[in-house]
């Protein structure tokens, strides 16, 4: 009997009863055959290391990448580029382009008629005998939950940035994005034929902005209207794409005028190469630096994220994405270089490391879920074993068993049946109920991945159906809606018995009440948007209330007695009780009946944050305290201590950043100061300013509109959540009479 | 540690040179070799304008809007770790903001006329008049005197105290006035110096300046904060 394991760091174990041997060797993607049998010369060992480094080859050649950047940057250009020149499809169509087909990927009719990127779409194509899932994610910060599931199963990524615009709030946004899940990146200039196209600027801002260590692998061929292609600092040649569509790829010696800068910037590239590579720095010294060398010290940069490389190119004119897609086979990592990890529910909720290795156990994430014409559509990754068509699989969150039905593979709005999801790949299943998030596994392992980030709604809408068949209509799509996506919820206002669905910004809430509409032919009616707003103490409180109801009947009966202070989380409890004055039993009663208090104000009756309550006495009845009477206690407490408390209401503030040519900043910084804004600062950034500000989402409302009219249509802004923070006396009160208001209405 | 007091003091002495010539265009300068912390510095003398409630433009040529923002945030708390007491509440940091802007210029694209559009976008739509600009990483060569001397006009026609950075090089010995040969020029222009000078393993600050006090102005670095402060009594 044998046993293989492969570790994250390319080390194999080995161990073989039959012959007693158990041995471990490190080798990679290029390690020779030789070297390895040299270290196993025993028979099964051999056999069953042929076949396993056959495997390993496979996984090592395989990629899965997602392409992120600032709204606008060309990410679906570049993957629709992307498959072109792999040949997955066999004409390129624009994201508005005048044929009005769209690109694959925006294959929504909403993404193409409004040439944004909603949903991600996955896709998959081979460049080089390399396998690569490519998942194109939406730009715009409302559909950020999009970005996060994308990069949550990711080995690796591409940051596209705009060589005019350089490194924008949503880049920033979405490079704190790939280091929360630790997604080694490369970055690749996008635009170079715009006019102001800046490249070299833009990694300088990708150093100093996003604090990479960013280094050049190209050079630009001319600028702006003049772009025309390459130079390879690393094989040291002038890259040319000629053809129709750029796909013949002229390769010629660097022009003599730019001899001197490729090798300065070749020279900066392999001074910054070798800090990750002892070969590398030992051939620099030796001056025999050779292509896979300098490969080798990028990679390792890369891989351990200190180091970024920086490609460019223009894919709306078809420059550079061949190059690029060379360089995610070169220096992205396969699916086994990736350390994932799970928590095991078995082992004290410790974490594992995942082998990927298709004999261990099957552990297999869901990570997205659609809702298309045959019925759910699950998106999964395989982290470890391998996921078969006929598998009977175990959902770890409900314990319940899956037979896998059909597994396909993605290609933007189309699907290929297929046998497996190998290890390390990217697929889908249909026919399984699961939520988003849940963890598969090939046996009762309670083995479950980590889950993802996923941020809070900012803004409410409130909806109507018009009449009963588009009520049940509403009714499917909410629940669609909401399972599809963590960051959409569904409440409904007790008093108003309105339906209210919250999102990430007006544009998220836009596109699901578009979606009711379209793909439910759901009539409704919107009202105003709300914000969430939350309260908060600012002082201090004592409480001491008494809950007594001894007149007839069973009687209730307990005190309870403490204080309440502002505090940075959102809530805590402290037990400070001494000498039993409210009975160990009924302390637990007491808190949820705290906890009942912080869902809705007795004030303005918005969600309660930032409270810490603190109980230090109390009395109870023999026969008259139980836990419901503690619970009344406690709630009774909380509204007592809380009107004393001085609360406040705290609204969402946003981090808008507008850009915006120079001319514009004064009158884009009044629509801002007129909006309750406090303007941070403005960045000179040459043909356009960039202004940051926070400003509150309550005033927001509508300023697109406001936005263009100012500035000739010429300027564009991003917002996305800041902090909560208090709301003006006057606002308060203002909130306040809308509140009464809202309710007299309600009654009527 | 530094106390109450010798915030105060430090406070005391800032404004008067301050208040003493802003109707003027007052010009400050803080002069230190690469890495000793002259940003830090300015941005301590910005923190002290601030809590005066002043309005402070800071305008950086070589950090972007977040970095500034981070200088802000480290020197507070480094102010804070050495009074050992709390300076900016939530409520007094909140104020601080609301009186602080920042304009971040590439330093290839820093030219007065550009500086001065800017500053008219905020002071003609109401939305911010500095009291003090600090401006950091402007170099200073041949090429820049005429850029030092507009900025002066512009200080003297909003009434405003500038301070700048500026970087002084290890082989240029401070032997004339103890100050970078290519500042020599510049000298008349300004009306208080803070002179950052590495010597041996301490640091001295010597504070140039006309500007008359009632008692002598003594300054050192705090090694552990890299702040100025005034001596322990």
């Amino acid at each position: 009997m044998c046993y293989v394991a492969f570790k994250p760091d390319n080390c194999m174990w080995l161990a073989c009863e039959q012959i007693n041997c158990e041995k471990s060797l490190t080798f990679s993607a290029n390690s020779s055959k030789k070297r390895i049998f040299q270290s196993f010369p025993e028979k099964p060992a051999r056999n069953l290391l042929s076949k396993l480094i056959k495997m390993k080859h496979n996984i090592q050649k395989q990629r899965n990448i997602g392409i992120s950047a600032h709204i606008d940057a060309g990410k679906t250009t570049l993957t629709e580029r992307v498959l072109f020149y792999t040949k997955r499809i066999h004409t390129i169509h624009d994201v508005k382009g005048k044929d009005g087909v769209g690109a694959t990927m925006d294959f929504m009719e909403l993404e193409k008629e409004r040439g944004i990127t909603i949903t991600s779409a996955a896709t998959y194509c081979k460049w080089n005998q390399f396998e690569i899932n490519i998942i194109d994610t939406p730009g715009h910060v409302d559909f950020t939950i999009e970005v996060e599931r994308a990069l949550r199963v990711l080995d690796g990524g591409i940051l596209v940035l705009c060589a005019v615009g350089g490194v924008q709030s949503q880049s920033i946004t979405v490079d704190q994005q790939m280091s929360r899940y630790n997604v080694p990146c490369i970055a690749f200039i996008n635009k170079c034929d715009r006019n102001g196209a800046n490249p070299l600027r833009v990694k300088d801002q990708l150093n100093h902005k996003l604090g990479h260590n960013a280094v050049m692998l190209q050079l630009p061929i001319g600028l702006e209207a003049d772009f025309k292609g390459v130079i390879d600092l690393i094989a040291m040649k002038a890259i040319f794409f000629e053809g129709a569509n750029g796909e013949e790829r002229r390769v010629t010696e660097i022009p003599d005028d730019m001899i001197q800068t490729a090798l300065e910037y070749r020279e900066t590239l392999i001074d910054e190469a070798s800090m990750f590579s002892d070969n590398l720095t030992e051939a620099a010294l030796e001056e025999q630096v050779t292509e896979p060398l300098l490969i080798e010290g990028i990679r390792n940069g890369t891989l351990s994220k200190k180091l970024t490389p920086v490609l460019m190119g223009s894919a709306y004119k078809n420059i550079g994405v061949q190059a690029l897609l060379d360089a995610i086979t070169q220096l992205l990592p396969a699916p086994s270089e990736i350390s994932n990890r799970a928590i095991d529910y078995d082992n004290n909720n410790q974490e594992v490391v995942l082998e990927t290795d298709p004999n261990r156990p099957l552990v297999a994430l869901a990570f997205k879920l659609e809702d298309g014409p045959y019925g759910q559509l699950t998106y999964i990754r395989v982290y470890q074993g391998e996921l078969n068509k006929g598998d009977t699989v175990f959902n770890v969150r409900t314990g319940k068993k899956v037979k896998i039905g059909r597994v396909i593979r993605m290609h933007a709005d189309q699907m290929e049946d297929i046998t497996k999801i190998s290890t390390g790949s990217i697929g889908a299943l249909f026919g399984i109920d699961c939520a988003s998030g849940d963890t598969f596994t090939s046996e009762k392992v309670q083995l479950s991945m980590m889950s993802m980030f996923v941020p809070d709604p900012v803004i409410s809408l409130s909806i109507k159906a018009k009449d009963n068949k588009s009520e049940i209509q509403v009714s499917k799509a909410l629940t669609r809606f909401t399972k599809e996506d963590p960051t959409f919820r569904v409440t409904t206002n007790t008093e108003t018995s309105e339906t209210l669905i919250s999102g990430m910004g007006e544009l998220h809430l836009e596109v699901y009440v578009e979606r009711m509409r379209r793909e439910y032919n759901a009539d409704v009616e919107v009202g105003q948007p709300l914000v969430a707003y939350r309260e908060t103490i600012t002082k201090r409180a004592d409480f001491n209330y008494t809950h007594k109801k001894q007149t007839g009947g069973a009687g209730q009966f307990g005190r309870v007695a403490g204080f309440m202070e502002p505090l940075d989380e959102p809530f805590l409890f402290t037990n400070k009780i001494v000498g039993g004055s409210i009975p160990t039993q009924y302390i637990s009663s007491c808190e949820k009946g705290f906890k009942d208090c912080i869902n809705k104000s007795p004030v303005y009756e918005f969600p309660i944050t930032g409270v810490h309550v603190v109980i230090n006495d109390g009395a109870s009845h023999s026969v008259d305290s139980s836990e419901m009477a503690f619970r009344a206690a406690a709630i009774g407490a909380f509204n007592e201590g809380y009107k004393r408390a001085k609360p406040t209401i705290l609204e969402p503030v946003m981090n808008v950043v507008v850009e915006t040519p120079p001319e514009f900043q004064g009158p884009v910084m009044s629509t801002l100061n007129q909006r309750r804004g406090m303007i941070v600062g403005s960045q000179d950034q040459g043909s356009y300013c960039s202004i940051e500000s926070k400003v509150p989402l309550s005033e927001m409302f509508g300023y697109s509109t406001v936005l263009r009219s100012s500035t000739q249509g010429k300027a564009q802004f991003t917002m996305e959540f800041d902090s909560y923070r208090p709301v003006p006396v006057s606002i308060a009160e203002q909130i306040k009479k809308d509140l009464e208001l809202s309710k007299k209405q309600a009654k009527e | 540690m530094m106390n109450n007091n010798q915030t105060d003091a430090m406070q005391k002495i800032l404004d008067r040179i301050v208040e003493k010539k802003r109707q003027d265009g007052g010009f400050g300068a803080v002069i230190a070799r690469a890495g000793v912390g002259k940003t830090a510095l300015l941005v301590q003398i910005a923190l002290y304008s601030l809590l005066e409630k002043k309005n402070v433009l800071h305008v950086s040529l070589k950090d972007s809007i977040n970095k500034v923002c981070l200088w802000y945030d480290e020197v507070s708390n480094k102010i804070e770790r050495l009074l050992r007491s709390p300076q900016f509440s939530p409520d007094i940091w909140d104020t601080i903001l609301m009186h602080r802007m920042i304009m971040t210029f590439g330093e290839d694209r820093f030219d007065t006329k550009t500086f001065h559009e800017r500053l008219s976008d905020l002071t003609e739509q109401g939305i911010f008049y500095p009291q003090l600009i600090i401006v950091d990483g402007l170099m200073i060569d041949g090429q820049n005197i005429s850029i030092f001397e507009d900025m002066k006009k512009l200080a003297r026609e909003l009434n405003v105290f500038m301070w700048f950075s500026i970087q002084s090089h290890r082989h240029e010995v401070a032997e004339i006035h103890h100050l970078p040969p290519s500042f020599i020029p510049l000298k008349a222009l300004f009306d208080a110096t803070f002179h950052v000078i590495p010597k041996g393993n301490t640091i001295d600050i010597q504070l140039k300046t006309q500007i008359d006090f009632d008692f002598q102005p003594e300054f050192v670095l705090d090694p552990e904060t890299m702040l100025i402060r005034t001596p322990t009594v």
